[in-house]
This record gives structure tokens, sequence and C-alpha cells, in this order.
């Protein structure tokens, strides 16, 4: 079946009304598009380029908009809208690798360092999901920072004008969000 | 925990972080005395700090995208695809992977782009990709790469191309800019491709440097016209019309035509031209901005940085490049061939010297000089911090129209009033109404973003205004004057009762209310024409400020609106087409009038503002000499103008306008499920009277349609509901409407304005034979006959207007004499009678109570009515098997309730099944098949509620 530009602007728009459901049908098409922006970033011509992955995803989350609907939407629903797309699609896709490496008999579902200066540290995505739910019952503020900042890759300044709140406000909560979520991750290996 | 437990622990944490490494232990056992319960977390964070590294710190994204290419192996080296053997990867882009390969048959090398596997849903790719080879393959040019072949490899799509030696452009500008030759060379080539391209009727739609390939032996070549469209092809075109809109362009090259969702034609493609000539030259993008959205908004806004004289781009080359960069395509050349041409002209003539740092003064002359209101708009956006959509570009020439759409909750739709909505006095606000098929509720929504607050208690509220301080909201809801806090944090409170004009709903005689600064809201109008005050603070009982000085059918006084001072006050008094605008005062009971207007009249910052056509106007209002000044003057802003109470738009007194825009497209008539769900689209409903009768067989549509658009004869057309296919059944000069069927479908009983008043008319479905007089008014005692229903019985039962005003229920039996009884008749309304199937019910709607409920009654016996609606209904219909009644709720919800047409009793509550856009006044505005799954009715495009940042910006230049 081929899926209508319409489809898509009506879903993001039920979406950004919140209807989840709606992001149930989105994921899929983010998805899509995310993997040709990842396919992206490790060609060697992206790399040369100096592309950020934060360039990309906003690229492809404007690729999926009928412009003559959603229009001039603010900046700060903007970068909520794309982290919480992300978060959903990069969560889905560990789900899948690690039913994938589960019919393997291999390690858990993990976010591996890829083609960065530094390896980055090992993060067990799921878990980190998980982790973060919970913190949001707790306080739903630091998790959005999470989203924002680790699935949307958007910076501090960039965080705070989504959540209307100060740099200060972010720069503590996720602090203390990154601490946390460290804790609960270990706690989670050693049980 | 709770959340206020986490933000102490939170505050510990980070000033235990800011602490020195001395300090740390003390201050954690400090805080771990003062809080025990919070002992665990607060050692577990101080642990966990320790080895944080760099956990979280590299976005998800960098960390999954291998994860995320896994379902495309790359192929190995010396496999076979076809007859192709793949020899290695060149490249891996995000469509797909292009490896070099060899044509084992004419041992020739190829490349070969294999696209990405696209999930399940891979019909539209594959067709992209099949299109980008056949388009792309009919072109024979030098500056185009060539196509040989296409194929599919395991569901994945590729494609084969002469293979290129050298580097794109891209790659070619990560190492600085061009020389002009070069550059002008380069874009010589490419607008020769595209001459031959657009001639062909192919638009490429996504150049870009990364699109443009430089060989080593100098040729220039265009890859990629794989979202071209055949733009003269409308067979072609069809199967690509899916792809219309989305934006496939990487955004930087985009021209302001694309990302408005416009036309798009060869004279896009120029703009990218112009955007990748302008890098060339300059080594940098026209309209780079660190976010994809602000680049969309510099390309659409901004004019392209002062940078080419600089670079040392001559005047010549400078003057094409802005050319080829202007908005509006017709501004730019108009043909690729145009472009070619004045390159070459450059080239020929030896490059003139260039002055650096001053552009040439035809240019600086080009720019149309910016106004001080400009920059003030922009300060004011600054200041408020709200809309800011570029803070790294805020410069003084913001852009012109910031504008978005307002969106009601999920669940519900903006009211069918124009007037029910107010932007805050701060500008900060848009309070509005939202219908839910639970009723009315007053939202309120920040303009800094999209979160839209419902507030309690707020049920059937209408026409919120806002008080001075924009903390407050007052109200209108049932017949009371009511008041809240726009946060929704204290309990609504009623003010006074208000006695309503009767049918205020469509009359746009809507009240309103005005709030000044001492807490003293005028409102009104009130059923005796005169306008309210009351003081907020005080209570007690409201008191005219107004007195009608004639009839009360010409003086209704309404849309107060306080001046400056706070005492003196702007209303509307008369009708139609003479409202004058009035000034009242608070202390005197003289009134000043100011002016005429067609159109009702709001005020704010010392203009008044008023409709004309679709337009709003605006004048400077002098609030000391009380004079009009100026000429009105026009705003940029297409105004909805098909919705009762005629404003549709707000001021605030910073200058934010908030109107509802007139849909770009037109409503359908759409089958919807029992939830509101669409399940099938007749066609454009372009209809008149809004009145919908599908046949008994559910073959046809009958309505009433203009002839033409816009003209005034209305004739009764049928719509074949398979086909979409409507021919007209009637053909008289006057208006035709609301027509409904005989129960064996052979005749439409309408009604007709051809003899002045209404008067019904029948005519055979099959259009045979002349249009036959019922009743008509020429020989009546009553001025209207109309919206009939037809009885299995042969009884026609239809809407009568008597001398005295009201409607009243009349019978006709068809196969009889014809004569006409009273069946219902009373001082107030009966009307919209519509017989049960087994014709023994006849459901409709009166007013007895003050407002239209529905009713039932048996036919035709005269048994006492059974109320089955309970807030109010209007345009009762059947479900084919008498079991259930529905009607329209005041808010506009369709409404179902159970009925035992044996016994004939209601059952239970009346439910709620889905908000509609019905509008009052329309007679019958949708039909309900016969099993009552499915309901056909006008659904428009959702209501466009946008807000402009300043209205100034609307002012034409």
């Amino acid at each position: 079946m081929t899926r209508g530009v319409s489809d898509l602007t009506g879903l993001l728009q039920a979406w950004s009304r919140g209807d989840a459901q709606a992001l149930e049908q989105l994921a899929p098409l983010v998805h899509l598009e995310l993997r040709g922006v990842a396919r992206r970033m490790l060609s060697r011509e992206r790399q040369a380029d100096g592309w950020q992955p934060t360039d990309l995803v906003q690229e492809s989350y404007v690729r999926l908009l009928d412009w003559r609907v959603v229009r001039w939407q603010n900046r700060a629903h903007f970068f909520a809208t794309t982290a919480r797309m992300m978060r959903r699609v990069l969560v889905d896709a560990a789900r899948a690798r690690r039913a994938v490496k589960r019919g393997r008999g291999v390690d858990p579902a993990s976010l591996e360092g890829v083609d960065v200066a530094a390896p980055a540290p090992f993060v067990d995505v799921l878990a980190l999901e998980d982790a973060l739910t919970a913190l949001a019952a707790l306080d739903p503020r630091p998790s959005q920072v999470v989203e924002l900042r680790f699935f949307g890759g958007f910076s501090v300044e960039e965080t705070a004008e989504a959540l209307g709140v100060s740099v200060r406000t972010v720069i503590n909560d996720w602090n203390t969000a990154r601490a946390w979520l460290r804790h609960e991750l270990t706690a989670r290996d050693a049980g | 925990m709770s959340t206020d437990r986490w933000r102490l622990l939170s505050g510990w944490h980070n000033a235990w972080l800011a602490a020195g490494a001395d300090e740390r232990d003390s201050l954690r056992r400090q805080f771990v005395e003062g809080h025990p319960d919070l002992a665990a977390q607060a050692n577990a964070l101080a642990s966990a700090s320790a080895g944080l590294g760099g956990f979280l710190e590299t976005p998800a994204l960098a960390l999954v995208a291998r994860d995320l290419t896994l379902d495309d192996p790359l192929l190995d080296v010396d496999s076979l695809v076809g007859p192709y053997r793949i020899v290695g990867l060149m490249a891996r882009g995000g469509m797909g992977d292009i490896y070099r390969a060899t044509d084992v048959r004419l041992q020739r090398d190829v490349a070969l782009k294999l696209l990405a596997h696209a999930g399940t849903d891979d019909t539209q790719r594959i067709e992209r990709f099949l299109q980008e080879a056949r388009v792309t393959a009919a072109l024979d040019h030098a500056n185009i790469v060539k196509v040989f072949d296409v194929g599919v490899l395991d569901g994945r799509p590729y494609l084969v191309a002469e293979l290129l030696d050298g580097e794109t452009l891209r790659v070619r500008l990560g190492r600085g800019p061009l020389a002009g030759e070069e550059a002008t060379r380069i874009a010589a080539d490419v607008a020769a491709g595209l001459v031959v391209a657009h001639a062909a009727g192919l638009v490429h739609r996504d150049l870009k440097p990364d699109n443009i390939f430089l060989t080593r032996s100098g040729v220039t070549k265009i890859l990629d016209f794989g979202i071209a469209k055949l733009t003269d092809d409308p067979a072609v075109a069809d199967g690509l019309s899916t792809l219309t809109g989305v934006l496939l362009g990487t955004a930087g090259y985009l021209a302001p035509e694309q990302i408005r969702g416009d036309a798009v034609d060869g004279r896009t493609d120029l703009f990218a031209l112009g955007s990748m000539l302008f890098e060339m030259s300059t080594g940098q993008r026209a309209f780079a901005r660190e976010h994809t959205i602000d680049t969309l908004h510099a390309i659409l806004h901004d004019d392209p940085p002062n940078l080419l004289p600089a670079a040392g781009v001559s005047p010549d080359l400078t003057a094409i490049v802005l050319r080829l960069l202007e908005k509006a395509p017709a501004a730019r050349f108009q043909s690729a061939a145009g472009v070619e041409r004045a390159l070459a002209d450059l080239a020929r003539t030896p490059a003139a010297p260039s002055v650096p740092k001053t552009p040439p003064r035809s240019l600086v002359a080009a720019r149309p000089p910016r106004l001080v209101w400009i920059a003030a708009a922009a300060l004011t956006l600054m200041l408020g911090g709200t809309m800011l959509l570029n803070r790294r570009n805020v410069a003084p020439e913001m852009p012109e129209l910031v504008e978005f759409p307002i969106l009601p909750p999920e669940g519900s739709s903006h009211t069918n009033l124009a007037v029910d909505f107010n932007v805050s006095p701060d500008g900060r606000h848009v309070a509005f109404i939202a219908n839910s098929k639970a009723g009315s509720s007053l939202c309120v929504r920040s303009l800094a973003s999209v979160d839209v607050r419902t507030i309690r208690g707020t049920d059937g509220a209408r026409n919120p205004f806002w008080s001075p301080d924009s903390q407050s909201i007052g109200f209108f809801a049932g017949n009371q004057l009511k008041t809240v806090k726009a946060s929704g944090e204290a309990a609504v409170v009623p003010l006074t009762s208000v006695s309503m004009p009767e049918g205020w709903e469509s009359s746009g005689m809507a009240p309103a209310g005005s709030w000044n600064s001492q807490d003293i809201v005028v409102f009104g109008p009130s059923s005796d024409g005169n306008l309210y005050q009351i003081d907020v603070k005080r209570g007690g009982m409201a008191t005219p400020v107004t007195t009608p000085v004639a009839t009360r059918a010409t003086s209704l006084h309404r849309r107060p609106s306080f001046l400056s001072d706070g005492q003196r006050f702007l209303y509307v008094g008369g009708l139609g087409t003479k409202n004058e605008l009035r000034v009242g005062s608070l202390t005197t009971p003289d009134t000043v009038v100011i002016g005429t207007f067609e159109s009702p009249v709001s005020y704010a910052e010392g203009h008044v503002f008023f409709t004309r056509g679709g337009n709003v106007m605006a004048q400077s209002l002098n609030e000391e000499t009380l004079r009009l000044e100026g000429d009105p003057v026009p705003l940029r802003a297409q105004l909805r103008t098909d919705m009762p109470g005629n404003r549709g738009f707000s001021v605030s007194t910073n200058g934010r306008f908030v109107f509802l825009r007139a849909p770009k497209t037109e409503p359908q008539l759409t089958w919807v499920d029992r939830s509101g769900r669409p399940v099938g689209v007749v066609g454009a409903a372009e209809v008149s009277g809004g009145s919908l009768d599908v046949s008994p067989d559910g073959q046809q549509l009958a309505v009433s349609k203009p002839v033409r658009d816009g003209e005034a004869q209305n004739d009764i057309w049928l719509i074949d509901l398979a086909t979409g296919g409507a021919t007209p059944l009637t053909d008289d000069h006057a208006g035709d409407y609301d027509p409904t069927w005989s129960p064996d479908g052979k005749y439409v009983v309408f009604n007709s304005t051809r003899l002045g008043g209404l008067s019904l008319f029948l005519r055979a479905s099959d259009g045979s034979g002349v249009d036959v007089p019922l009743a008509t008014f020429e020989a009546s005692e009553a001025d209207k006959f109309a919206v009939a229903s037809w009885s299995r019985n042969d009884i026609l039962i239809f809407n009568v207007l008597t001398k005295n005003g009201d409607i009243d229920l009349w019978t006709m039996s068809m196969s009889g004499d014809r004569t006409r009884r009273v069946f219902v008749s009373s001082t107030q309304s009966e009307l919209n009678g519509t017989f049960s199937p087994n014709g023994r019910w006849v459901a409709y709607q009166s007013n007895a109570s003050g407002r239209y409920e529905i009713v039932i009654r048996p036919f035709p016996d005269k048994d006492p009515a059974r109320t089955i609606s309970r807030d109010g209904g209007k345009y009762p219909r059947w479900r084919g098997d008498g079991k259930e009644v529905f009607f329209v709720s005041p808010a506009g919800t369709m409404m179902a309730a159970a009925f035992d047409p044996t016994r004939g009793v209601a059952q239970g509550e009346p439910q709620p099944l889905f908000a509609t856009q019905i509008r009052v006044g329309d007679n019958r505005p949708y039909a309900v098949a016969k099993d009552g799954q499915r309901f056909l009715l006008k659904v428009g495009p959702d209501q466009q509620m946008v807000a402009v940042m300043d209205w100034r910006t609307l002012l034409d230049r």
C-alpha cells in the first residue's frame, strides 16, 4: 500500500494534539526515514561534510511534513516532537535487535559506539527506557531533559527552550538524571 | 518519592557537585541526617556521579546508526546482480548504496545504485525509483547522467547508469569556494542540462551539490532526476502526486514555493542553481542556519547575505545570482535558457573589476526601505520571547509574517461561530471555545506553546473576553455571564444572568463583553437591545448603560469595546448594512455616532477594525476628537467569511492578530462512521442550504446546488453515490432547496423561491415531466412552505411559516385530494418533521421550552409529544428500522436516541456520537444510511485559526 502524504501530515497533526495512536502509526515511517539518516551518517561523504546527527534528524523530520498545513509551529514544539519521535523509534530498533540477537543467543540490545572519535560508553537502551519511564513518574521534567538531550541530540540551550525553563534548570536536571539513571542501570545489571 | 522530594534531592545533588572535593562528604552527611528518607538515593547519586564518564553524552542516533542499517547488507564483490558483476562499493547514500559494477555482456563498467529496503510499505519507493529510471533514461544530454537499465533484486530496485570518474560538487565545496570562471562554467553546464530537461517537461526539484557531479575530464553532470515530475503528462504526474508537498530536497536548496507547497516549475530549479552558484562563489550557503526549520524560514523571508562583493564576485555575476534567488518565481530568470545565455555573455566579456564590500548601487536601490514598525515588531518579539523562530538570527529584519495555526484539543473542533475567540490584551494567550462530543468548553492556549488547556466548569461557554490584566476571562454560558481565572486554578464565578436576544446564534447578534481596569464589564446585546454593565468585584444587578433609540428590530446594541480611558466604549447599533459605530459612556447617557460600517467592528490600539468583503480593514480612531482619521487600509488576511457572527478576528493591545483563515480547500461531502471517522468521500460539497437526502435505494443523493459558483440560481441535483456524477433535476432561475425523496424513490419534493416566498414542488426523479406545484405561496395564507418528509403511507409533512412569524407543521395526503391539514400549531415553532420508517411517528424540533428540542408524536393521532433530547437538538433523522433517532445538539454534536417504534417510547438517554461542523441555519444538513452506521455530511477542512505576531505586518507595503 502506498501511503499518501496527507496521511503523514494528518498523523503528525493528530499526534501533536496528543493522539497516542497516531504515534503508533508514525513510528514505522520515521524508522524508515531514520534508517536513511543513519546510512548517510555512516557514509564517508557525509562524515567529510561534518554534519551532525541532529541536523540529519531534523532534516528527516522536516521531510515528513507537509508545510502547507503544519507551517510555522514554534521551535519548542519542533524540538520536543523530534526528540519524542526519535526516542520511540530508537527504542523500537533496539527492541527489534534484541529479539534477533536472543534468537542467536548473544548479548542484550545495546547502543554500541560507532564511528565516533572516543569510544562511547555502552548503553543498554531498553534498560534506559525502563529507568527513564520510572524517573518520569517521580518528576517528568528530568526525563524530558534526557529525552531531548540523549534521544533528540539537542543542546542544553535548545532543551531549555523546548521545556520553557532556564538553562540552569536543564543542567541541574541533566546532572541528577544522568547520575540517577546510571545508578539504576548499574543496579539492574547487578540484580 | 514525590516530585517535591525529587527536586529537593536534585537541588542537593547539584550543590554537592558544585562543591569542592573536601566539602562533599560533609554536605552529604548533613543532607542524609536532615532527610533520612532520602539517604539511600543521595548516597547512590554521589557514588554514581563519580563514574559517569561520557554516559548519555553521545546522542542516541550516533550510537544506533549501525543497528538501523543492518537490514541492508552490502553486496559481496563479484556477486551478480542481473548481468552486472559487483566490483566494489562506491558510496552509501540516504536512499541506497552505489556500487561500481561491470556489465558482463558488454564488458563495460557501470554504476549500480541499489535502493535500500523500505520495510513492507515499499510500493511508493519502488515507484519513485522506477520513475527516476524512466524519466532520466529519456534524456540524452552531455550534462545529464545517462541511465542504461533498471531492475529489482530481492525486493530492492536498482538502477544502472554510466560510470563517472570525478567527485560531487558537495565534495569539491568541502575544499572551499571555486574560482569565478569555474563556478560560472559549472552553473552554465547545469543550466544547459536543465534546458533539455525542462523542455521534456521535467523539473528536477532536488538540485543540490550532492546531485551535481564534476567529472575528471571537466564535464558537469546532473544526477538523480529521481523525484522529477513530468509536468505535462498527467498520467505520470498522477503516479507521483502523492509526493507533492513532501519536501524531499535538502533544505538549504529548496525554493520558497516548495516550502510553501505551491506549484513547482522550471524556475524552482533555477532558485536551486542560484543557491549553488552563491555557495560556489562564496563558500557559504546562502540560507544556512543551524536548524533546518530556521533554514526554511530564512529561504522564505531573508535576503541572501551580502557576501558576494566581498568574495570578489563581479557585479554582473552578483546580479545573476541575486536574480536566481528572488523569492517570487516571476522575478527570477524565466527559463534555464535565459540563465545559460546570461552566463555565456559573462564568460565572453572580460570580468569587470569587482569592488569588494560595496554592493552595486542598483542592488541597494532595489531593496524596499524597511519601515520602522518592522523593527518595532522584532523588538516586541525579542522582549516577549514567545515565538522566536530563530534566536540566533534575530536581526532588525524579522519575519514579515510569523504565523501558526491554533488547533483545538484532541477530539474536539473549533465552534461554528466566528466570534468564539479572543486574544488576551497582553497577546500571550488565546481564549477560544472548542466543541467536543461532550459539549463546548472554554480553552486557553499560550502563543508560546502548542499546549491547550481546557478550563473546567465552563460547559456551554461562548464568546470569551479578557480582563485588562489578561488574568481572567469573562464568558457567556446558558443565560449567565461568568468569569474564571485564565489559569483555570479557581472556580468559575457566575456574575449575572443575561437575557440573550432570540436567535443570536445565527444572526450575528452574539453577546460580547468588554472589561475595564476598574473591573466594570459592559456586555450585550440583551433581548431588550441594551448594553448592560456590572461590577465584577461587587456583583449585584447589572444595569443598562445604553438605551435603544429606535425600535428593537433596528437597534440592538452590541460589541462593546472600552476606549483607553476605561470610561467610554465603542459599540455597534443598527442592523444589516447600517451598522452605526457609536461611543457610549459609563458616566453620561450621551452617545456619539462616529461612522457607519457594513460589518461589526473591533477596536484595539487606536484602530477600528472591520471587515469588507473577505478582508479586514483598519482605520485610525482619534480618541480625543472621536473622529476616524485617514482611509481604511486592508490587511493581508484572507478571512473566513462564511461564518455566522461575521467577525473572525481578534486584536490584542500589543498588536497580536488572531483570525480565522479562509480555507484553501473546499468542504467535501463525506461518509463518516458513528465515531465521526471518514469512511468515504462523495465529492465537493458545493451544496446550498445544506439539505441532503439519500434515495430510498441508497443509490442517489438529492441536494440543492448553485448552477455555477456564487450564482443565485440553485437547482436540485441528483448525485450518483457510486460515481460522484451529478445531474441537474430542476432548471429554474430562482432557488430550489431542501429536496426529499418519496418512499418509492420515484419523486423528489423540494421548495423553491420561484413564486416569491417559498413553495413546495414535486418532480419525477427520472427527470421526466415538469415541476408540479404542491403548496404555493401565491394561493395561500402562509409565506413559506419548506422541508418536507414523505411517509410510506403517502403523507407529506412540511414546515409552514405562518403570518404570525412562527413555524407550524402541516400535512398533505399525496394519494388523496392533497388537502392541507394542520398537524402541530402553537405560538412557538415546530419544524423539520420527519416520518419514522413505519409512518407511525413524526420526529420534529420544537422550541416550546425556550430552545429547540427533539420531540416525537404519533401520527395521525395527536397524543402529547415526547421530548427525546435533553439539552437541545435540531434536524431529526431516523434509522431505517425506526429504532434510533439522530439529531444534532446545539454545540454541533451528532446524537443518537434509542426508540421503540412499536411502543413509541424512547429508551435511555441520547448518546453523543461525534462532533460535527454542522452550522446553525441549515435545514437537513446530513443524511443517515439505513443501518444507522454511516452519516453523510459536509466535512470541511479543519478550522484554521491563525495567530500573527503583529497585525501591521499584514499591511500592504
